[in-house]
């Protein structure tokens, strides 16, 4: 049976589903986990981010990226059931 | 997880000529062909073309770079070269290996 | 990985005035201060006109460290 042990295994469970992910410097990302490493380095595919810079809020589409994980605040499942097990 | 992981993801982009955009934690976008990537995700480019060469000329001339993996913030690849599900059978078999 | 840069020039760009350049010699620079490091392409370099060319200077990067 599949249990949430560790933080981890929050990414673990939602491979192949939609995340949020808060980064530094006032950016937002959604999309597609595809994969991921202990450094938090993911790759997301049609990831789309939304930034904040000086109260102006700019979206761009991205397609799929390869993420750096040292910015990353906080990550969370966008579908509900995944943080309940 | 190990990172070797996503080495050996960008080594297949190596194999298979794949250009990218690096954009680096200061916005900067550096488009170009990966050469080599090592164990601390730094990589090499050739011919690398900055996206916006008149607001920052200032890698205009460079022939070949190297960047430095610590100051990345995306690497963009090519929806249709992702193979996303490579990739997610390939790191849900990592995780399961490393929970053993 | 640091670097040594022998007959090194600082480039320094600005909106107002054209590039300039400073010349700093022998230095060595710390490796995680390094962002981009590249072979420069000299005969593109000698058709740029760099009293000309006048742009912002690049925002810097903030990291974990610094």
């Amino acid at each position: 049976m599949d249990t949430l042990d560790e933080p981890l295994d929050v990414l673990k469970f939602s491979i192949a589903q939609q995340i949020y992910i808060k980064m530094r410097n006032n950016i937002e990302l959604k999309g597609t986990l595809v994969s991921y490493d202990n450094h938090l380095n993911m790759i997301i595919s049609k990831a789309e981010e939304t930034s904040f810079q000086e109260g102006i809020k700019t979206k761009r589409k991205l397609d799929a990226l390869y993420l750096r994980g040292d910015g990353i605040i906080l990550i969370s499942p966008l579908k509900k059931g995944i943080t309940s097990l | 997880m190990q990172s070797q992981f996503f080495q050996t993801y960008f080594r297949g982009l190596i194999e298979r000529c794949v250009s990218v955009t690096i954009e680096l934690k200061n916005g900067l976008q550096i488009q170009g062909q990966i050469t080599y990537v090592d164990d601390n995700l730094n990589f090499n480019l050739v011919d690398p073309e900055v996206s916006d060469p008149v607001k920052q000329p200032q890698l205009i001339t460079l022939k070949n770079s190297f960047i430095r993996g610590s100051t990345v913030k995306y690497v963009h690849i090519p929806q249709e070269e992702l193979q996303e599900e490579v990739l997610i059978s390939a790191c849900k078999n990592e995780v399961k290996k490393q929970k053993q | 990985m640091n670097c040594v840069l022998q007959n090194s020039e600082e480039r320094v760009y600005s909106l107002e005035t054209g590039v300039q350049f400073l010349n700093a010699g022998l230095q060595v620079i710390r490796g995680d201060t390094v962002a981009v490091l590249g072979e420069v392409n000299l005969e593109k370099e000698k058709s740029i006109d760099f009293d000309k060319v006048k742009a912002n200077q690049l925002p810097p990067i903030f990291s974990n460290t610094h």
